[in-house]
């Protein structure tokens, strides 16, 4: 079944049309990538999805219910976690302010507060060498904090080391694993991604690949990329928008093996 | 030397009422984008309800509980009743502010009528310190501390717990902020209670200090809107610094042409609008 639907999903900023029939399906546990050429509409799908630009027409499904018109914060309890394109950093709060503001249910513990990541680890003893516990699967509610926040620090070892830097003080990078890390704390079964790999160096998108590689073991996630290699490298189904509409949706071999539809629509060969 | 430090007194106090009116004032600004004009009237509504308070107790504590109290719900339901409607219509929200200063100010007179009310300074804290051959009442004193511990405990809010930690972020980047799950509207209530309660509480303060009287609202409004813009929109410790350097002007200029002392400020507050139009501590906004 599919994890997120959009049915003939129009919206319009102002009095511009920018969707004009949007209608995708992502299935649970793997990643869907959102395609296109600057302007087809993949932000605009995205933030749709999160009620920041809500559909005028049409219809949404989270887990089989509608979220067409909830509010931001609303789709966001469902289990729905956002990385703007812009990476939307608090860039005057620490990487821990970053964090806090995400958990959705209570707070850090305040030993974590106090003692930095370090904390994490106690009164657990020992950890045995690479082998830090994942959480559940999709759909399980996904173990403790101490435990999401252990996980998460293991895919982007970068953040425990900057704890309490200023977030805006942060590479570009770290602000992007701080925006994925953000939003693995709390028990999401969706994340939505724009553009991870913007401005960011090769190696960096590399281990970005990784990591979410990693994530999609525990949560599905819908990627937009104009970064072909890493979409192919990481997706396991492709969505393509031209012109507000989506035009085409099938498995990543599928585009892997047709170089006319990347052509087509992407520009790319 | 000792009229120095006499005057630097005199103007930390005055800088200090100021700032508990422009703290709420930056931070409503800063999250929502609301210029609230009717802040003067939540200061003056303190000392109305402060008075109201200690007359009846007799208990100055009880007093300045009361006040800011009193503040913090006229906050939360101005934000309820009045802004909430008006978000993202600034215009509207600017002309429903000016309206509510007109409204708070009719009642005002409605009820304890246009004449000052005295109000006493409370016996504990009568007298004068002598400060380099100058007498300084003791009062100011008093409203030096407690300008200052409120703006420690704000602060420690604002560091500390999550919800402090929730509002700087909100001041940064509201959007995100909801796309992480929190309900950014009750967050809007609070921060406006929070500002109610500040501005009363310095209302409260200033009683003995003022006297109650309908013209409160009007007079500190406009050193509040300085102070706001010099120290940076949304920002909360700079808006402490403001306070004090424009407590400071008023003193200091006030002291060898008072008619100046306004004109000073207003200069000093252009000055910054040229040269740093963020304010000494705010962010540039993109």
């Amino acid at each position: 079944m599919a994890l997120l639907e959009l049915e003939g999903v129009h919206t319009y900023i102002g009095e511009y049309h920018i969707l004009q029939g949007v209608s995708l399906a992502v299935p649970e546990g793997s990643i869907t990538v959102l395609l296109g050429r600057n302007g087809a509409g993949k932000t605009t799908t995205l933030r749709t999805v999160m009620g920041l630009t809500p559909a005028r027409r049409g219809r949404l499904l989270f887990q089989g219910e509608e979220i067409t018109s909830l509010p931001t914060h609303g789709v966001a309890r469902r289990g729905i976690g956002y990385v703007p394109e812009d990476r939307g950093i608090f860039g005057g709060l620490t990487v821990e302010e970053n964090l806090r503001v995400a958990v959705r249910r209570g707070d850090l513990p305040w030993q974590i507060r106090r003692r930095g990541p370090a904390g994490v680890k106690e009164p657990g003893g020992v950890k045995e060498p690479g082998g830090v516990k994942e959480p559940g699967g999709p759909g399980e509610p996904g173990g403790s904090l101490e435990a999401r926040l252990e996980w998460m620090l293991s895919l982007f070892p970068d953040l425990a080391k900057a704890w309490r830097r200023q977030a805006g003080t942060l590479s570009g990078g770290q602000q992007q694993m701080l925006a994925i890390g953000r939003v693995l704390l709390s028990d999401n079964a969706l994340l939505i991604i724009d553009e991870p790999s913007k401005g960011l160096a090769p190696v960096v998108v590399e281990h970005l690949g990784e990591a979410l590689r990693r994530i999609v073991a525990h949560t599905t996630v819908l990627l937009v990329e104009q970064n072909f290699g890493l979409a192919a490298a990481v997706g396991d189904g492709f969505v393509i928008m031209d012109d507000g509409r989506t035009v085409h949706q099938g498995a990543m071999s599928e585009i892997l093996a047709d170089p006319s539809l990347r052509q087509r629509y992407l520009g790319v060969a | 030397m000792g009229l120095v430090a006499w005057l630097s007194l005199q103007g930390l106090t005055v800088g200090l009422l100021w700032f508990l009116i422009a703290s709420g004032l930056s931070l409503i600004f800063g999250l929502m984008n609301v210029l609230n004009f009717a802040h003067g009237a939540l200061y003056m509504l303190g000392t109305y309800g402060a008075l109201m308070v200690y007359l009846a107790t007799g208990s100055f504590i009880l007093a300045l509980i009361g006040g800011a109290l009193l503040g913090a719900v006229l906050g939360a339901l101005m934000e309820m009743v009045a802004i909430r409607p008006l978000y993202g219509r600034p215009l509207f929200q600017v002309l429903m502010t000016l309206g509510l200063i007109l409204v708070f100010d009719e009642a005002v007179e409605a009820i304890w009528g246009p004449y000052p009310i005295p109000f006493a300074v409370p016996a504990a804290l009568q007298g004068t310190l002598t400060v380099f051959d100058r007498p300084f009442p003791i009062y100011r004193i008093f409203i030096i501390v407690v300008g200052l511990l409120v703006w420690a405990g704000v602060q420690l809010f604002l560091s500390r717990t999550r919800l402090g930690v929730i509002v700087r972020a909100g001041v940064e980047n509201r959007e995100m902020v909801q796309a992480l799950g929190i309900n950014i509207r009750q967050v809007f209530t609070g921060v406006f209670a929070l500002g109610g309660a500040l501005a009363a509480l310095g209302g409260a303060v200033a009683g003995p200090f003022e006297g109650a009287h309908p013209a409160l609202a009007a007079e500190n409004l406009l050193p509040a809107f300085i102070v706001v813009v010099i120290g940076g929109l949304g920002s909360y410790t700079g808006s402490l610094l403001a306070a004090m350097l424009v407590g400071l002007v008023q003193a200091f200029v006030g002291y060898y042409m008072p008619e100046l002392a306004l004109a000073v400020n207003i200069a000093l507050m252009a000055t910054v609008l040229l040269l740093k139009p963020e304010g000494l501590l705010g962010e540039r906004r993109g």
